[in-house]
């Protein structure tokens, strides 16, 4: 729209510009073609005066020449009959021509403003100059039509203006505006994520040039898009079929574990049923025989309830929880184990840290790591403490494939470190230094899981005098996932 | 002092009645407890080993000693410390050929058989019926039956 304006005025000021030069010139050759009518018919009349006095000279005199310029109108049709040369010449050269009895012409620009000729011709007679007769005539006719001849050319130029900018407007809107808006619409579709939108333009023009090139970039485009979906889909999978791969191997290695879990509480109960059964123990010793039983099947019931929540980690929900209040809940969950231990639980933080996490799975990593941390610390040796801390670390990271923000979750015991010998081995299923039934070696599978569920990791640091376990949280990432919730919904 | 009673020393363990001597290797208590509580009212003098390092240098002594005052052992496979394999090898490497019986929760065919060519007399799954482990030791009363 403002392009095809743009366009309709460059083409319309150069008409405006010629057509207006046009007339100018044509009103200068008029007004001069009209005054040169004017003083050439002045000239004719004046002779015509001059020599009609000089003839009657002899007969009528100056009384003759007087009255002749009455009877055609004297002064107010601007005849004049003058005796001496003051009267009729202003200036010494028009003076010295007409003594020598020529005519003179000159143009004047008269007392109103208006352009005036006067003509002055001598009247000789017998070589002897007896008067001057003078014509003066104003040109305000002419002028009125040269003015009109102006208005006219103006009033010409602009019905033109309005015609030809109305035509190339309305041509402009056509050709170049709706094809244009259409173009624009389509690249707007196009930058909103519609790869499947194509311009329609049956015609040959540069615009419909345009177009194809359109649709040949948005072909590319969506082709473009097509692959790299294929691609990531197909990545998807093989990822998936690691996972499942993987996952079966986790199923071998815990199968293994869990059969040497539970092969010999239930070797146990087997066995004491069957003394019972047998009726080869009574009263005390048969009672005594039952509660071990059943004390080996809660043993068995919380291995296996433990394995499930380690097989069926479920996803983490991911919503704005504050770290500080995670740690409180479980100092308080804890308080009981600690004070068994003669310990005392700390938590450093003293501000909020709000992250996009599951809350109830941030908890059961800091109670699992923290229940490790208290049983590290040997019962006896009162006054130790473990500490729960968090704090927020960037890392600078080449790959931006990974977070640089992260939160860490710090617990800290003042055990007696983890031997070298088993540091490789911590985070394996069943893997357990615990004596038996006080650990299933699972506490740190299933932490090191869920830490992975959120696209964090675990380190620790251990010495004689304490290990500290850190949960590295990406603080980026969860932002990322509530982005695109939100972009989804 | 004969060979079981330094060892008691050594180790702090009790035996458990006379007659045929077993050494019991097993760390989980709630089992040691049953299998040694059994063998001990089938007649068996029975000595407990907490875990590997128990089991390994009770193993040690036994197979350098000049009276074999051991009959069977038996034992666990995976235990904190040493296994009941590394134990099993020490021995045979030794040249001790006592009788030895090893309990697994997790036990294929692969295992078994390795654990066969390293010198087990016979494995064990988990869960096993006490009979089945009273069928493959020497009886209760071998040695010791009539003596006081």
């Amino acid at each position: 729209m403002k392009l095809a304006l743009k366009l309709c005025l460059a083409m319309l000021l150069p008409i405006v510009v010629v057509v207006l030069i046009n007339g100018g010139l044509r009103l200068g050759r008029e007004a001069r073609l009209i005054e040169g009518e004017g003083a050439r018919a002045q000239a004719r009349l004046v002779r015509a005066l001059a020599t009609a006095i000089g003839d009657n000279w002899e007969t009528g005199g100056i009384g003759f020449a007087r009255r002749l310029m009455n009877d055609l109108g004297g002064d107010g049709a601007g005849l004049l009959f003058a005796d001496h040369l003051d009267a009729v010449a202003s200036d010494n050269g028009q003076r010295s021509r007409l003594l020598f009895g020529e005519t003179v012409m000159s143009t004047l620009p008269g007392e109103s403003g208006q352009p005036t000729i006067k003509t002055v011709s001598p009247v000789v007679v017998d070589g002897i100059v007896r008067g001057y007769v003078a014509v003066t005539d104003v040109l305000d006719e002419e002028e009125a039509y040269l003015a009109g001849t102006v208005i006219r050319s103006i009033a010409l130029t602009v019905i033109l203006s309005v015609i030809a900018l109305s035509m190339s407007l309305l041509a402009g809107m056509h050709l170049l505006g709706r094809p244009l808006k259409h173009l624009v619409d389509s690249a707007d579709r196009l930058g909103g994520g519609d790869l499947t939108v194509r311009v329609t333009d049956r015609s040959t023009d540069e615009l419909a040039s345009l177009a194809v090139a359109f649709n040949r970039m948005a072909m590319q485009l969506q082709k473009a898009r097509d692959d790299s979906e294929r691609d990531s889909q197909a990545r998807v999978e093989t990822l998936n079929q690691l996972r499942h791969a993987e996952r079966l191997t986790t199923v071998g290695r815990l199968s293994a574990g869990l059969a040497h879990e539970l092969g010999t509480p239930l070797n146990v109960v087997i066995g004491r049923a069957e003394l019972v059964a047998d009726g080869e123990v009574l009263g005390d010793e048969a009672r005594e025989n039952g509660r071990i039983i059943v004390e080996q099947g809660q043993r068995m019931n919380t291995i296996i309830r433990q394995l499930l929540e380690f097989a069926r980690a479920r996803r983490p929900r991911p919503r704005r929880t504050d770290v500080a209040a995670v740690f409180r809940t479980c100092q308080e969950m804890l308080r009981p184990l600690a004070k068994e231990r003669g310990a005392t639980i700390e938590v450093a933080l003293n501000h909020s840290i709000v992250l996009e996490a599951d809350g109830d799975q941030l908890e059961q990593m800091v109670i699992n790591l923290a229940v490790n941390g208290l049983q590290a610390m040997t019962a006896g040796i009162t006054g130790t403490r473990l500490v729960l801390d968090a704090d927020i670390a960037s890392v600078a990271s080449d790959s931006s494939a990974f977070p640089v923000s992260f939160v860490r979750l710090k617990v800290s015991d003042e055990g007696s470190g983890i031997p070298a010998d088993v540091q490789s081995r911590i985070f394996d299923p069943f893997f357990t230094t615990k004596d038996v039934g006080e650990g299933t070696g699972l506490g740190l599978a299933v932490i090191h899981g869920l830490v992975e569920e959120h696209r964090g990791y675990i380190t620790f640091q251990t010495s004689p005098t304490g290990t500290t376990f850190t949960v590295n949280l990406p603080a980026q990432a969860a932002i990322q996932a509530d982005d695109a919730k939100q972009e989804a919904s | 002092m004969d060979a079981p009673s330094r060892y008691f020393q050594t180790f702090g363990f009790e035996p458990r009645g006379g007659g045929t001597t077993v050494l019991l290797a097993e760390d989980d208590g709630a089992l040691r407890a049953f299998l040694g509580g059994r063998l001990a009212k089938q007649g068996y003098r029975v000595l407990e080993a907490h875990h590997g390092g128990e089991l390994l240098a009770c193993a040690a002594d036994f197979a350098l000693a000049a009276d074999p005052w051991l009959d069977a052992i038996v034992t666990d496979l995976r235990m904190p410390h040493a296994s009941g394999a590394d134990a099993l090898r020490a021995l045979r490497r030794l040249g001790c050929n006592v009788r030895v019986i090893v309990m697994s929760a997790f036990l294929d065919e692969t295992m078994r058989t390795e654990l066969l060519a390293a010198g087990a007399d016979a494995c064990l799954a988990k869960p096993f019926s006490f009979q089945e482990l009273m069928s493959i030791l020497p009886p209760p009363d071998k040695r010791h039956s009539g003596s006081p």
